[in-house]
């Protein structure tokens, strides 16, 4: 066990006896980690910081079910993960239909000849431009997305966050990508209208 | 055909193509542009999710959990359920005690149905009848209170709060045995229909906190 690694598992076996000092610590350490999955989840700095928040509270409530032999970061990122996954749903659920247009702003327009100074702005943020891409993804496919490119996972390790197969996930992560590809390409088609109804297809679940 | 060269762009994304597999692919990306097209789209998504940053919390993130993992702690603490031991305890002792009354209350329920042909004994047995249950209430919220009151100081002290059950049942039976038994003179009264109906026991003035001084 290295040094750090040491360090870790002692805050863990501290925490879990209660002690909210070394679960502070714990914080500190992945609060970056598990802020962006949900930001890359959810879209939004308010709700993610509030998912970001909710995660760490399960967590330490269900601390003593970590078994110390998985890594904790996997553990906490399917926490954040799963809890972003059955807010998107019920976000879903409430706000969405499919004669509903995109809000104003969420364009698809991430490129054309001659970009606007709106389009320019946000070649400025590409991290933005793909977020606009990512919400139109159904939940798991997003999350699939998430654990590939942000945190460098393999299929078997997405498969054992997200409770499915490794070929599951492979399959999961070539719609997606093809999805993203398509809608890209669309946008680079079309200029942007931001009365142009939401992809059916992006509707079926 | 055209799907198996979509999977071989994805796995050349992924890393996962040999070079010979590769070597198809570009070949046939040369014949297709429409593959060519959908590939390059493939490629720039690629490349847009690679790049793009990983987004830091903000400063005053970790404070405020903290701050609310505090509070949920000391919610849940408050919270905290009875353990199945302490449920079962309650759930016996209120069993026990319906129980119990059961046959106090069916006696009433009898002398209730004799008094019927006698409309002033009919209206004594309701009252009293009614003053039986208002007794039993009492009684029975003195337990729970003195059995809550246990459990709160030790959850482990909920069987013996079971015990107090008996001892407001005994209370109850010697308050009856002692004069103060509210079917007994009705009781008579439906034996012996000529005696005076007036009684010199109100049934408004029982004193109903009685079982609760008992206990």
């Amino acid at each position: 066990m290295t040094e750090p690694d040491a360090k870790l598992m002692e805050w863990i076996l501290s925490a879990r006896e209660g002690n909210q000092d070394a679960f502070a610590e714990l914080v500190y350490s992945f609060q970056d980690a598990v802020y962006n999955l949900c930001y890359r989840m959810l879209g939004q700095n308010t709700e993610a910081e509030d998912a970001t928040q909710e995660a760490f509270i399960r967590a330490y409530l269900n601390l003593h079910r970590y078994d110390i032999n998985r890594s904790f970061k996997t553990w906490l990122l399917s926490i954040a993960s799963n809890h972003c996954i059955d807010r998107l749903r019920k976000r879903r659920m409430h706000f969405l239909s499919l004669d509903e247009p995109l809000p104003s702003g969420m364009s698809l327009a991430l490129s054309s000849d001659e970009p606007g100074p709106e389009q320019v702005a946000m070649s400025n943020e590409r991290g933005q431009q793909m977020q606009l891409l990512l919400d139109q993804l159904k939940p798991d496919d997003r999350a699939a997305i998430i654990y590939r490119y942000w945190y460098d996972y393999s299929y078997a390790e997405i498969a054992e966050v997200l409770e499915s197969t490794e070929s599951a996930i492979k399959s999961r992560l070539f719609r997606a990508r093809r999805l993203l590809a398509e809608l890209y390409q669309d946008s680079v088609d079309e200029p942007a209208d931001d009365d142009r109804p939401i992809n059916p297809r992006l509707m079926q679940e | 055909m055209t799907e198996q060269y979509n999977e071989m762009m994805q796995e050349r994304l992924d890393g996962n193509l040999d070079e010979q597999a590769e070597d198809e692919l570009l070949r046939h990306l040369q014949e297709e542009p429409g593959a060519a097209i959908h590939n390059a789209s493939l490629e720039a998504v690629h490349d847009m999710l690679v790049r793009a940053p990983l987004v830091r919390a903000p400063n005053r993130l970790a404070a405020t959990i903290m701050a609310r993992l505090a509070q949920a702690v000391q919610e849940q603490a408050a919270q905290q359920e009875l353990s199945e031991e302490v449920k079962q305890a309650l759930l016996l002792a209120t069993n026990l005690v319906i129980l119990q009354m059961t046959p106090v209350l069916l006696a009433s329920s009898y002398m209730v149905m004799n008094a019927q042909a006698r409309p002033q004994a009919l209206s004594k047995a309701v009252n009293r009848t009614v003053a039986l249950v208002v007794m039993m209430i009492d009684g029975m919220r003195v337990l729970f209170d003195r059995m809550e009151e246990l459990v709160d100081e030790d959850p482990a002290m909920a069987p013996v709060a079971l015990a107090l059950m008996p001892t407001v049942m005994q209370g109850i039976l010697d308050y009856m045995q002692n004069g103060g038994n509210p079917l007994a003179d009705i009781a008579q009264e439906v034996d012996s229909p000529d005696d005076d109906d007036d009684d010199p026991d109100d049934p408004d003035s029982y004193d109903y906190d009685r079982i609760g001084r008992l206990s």
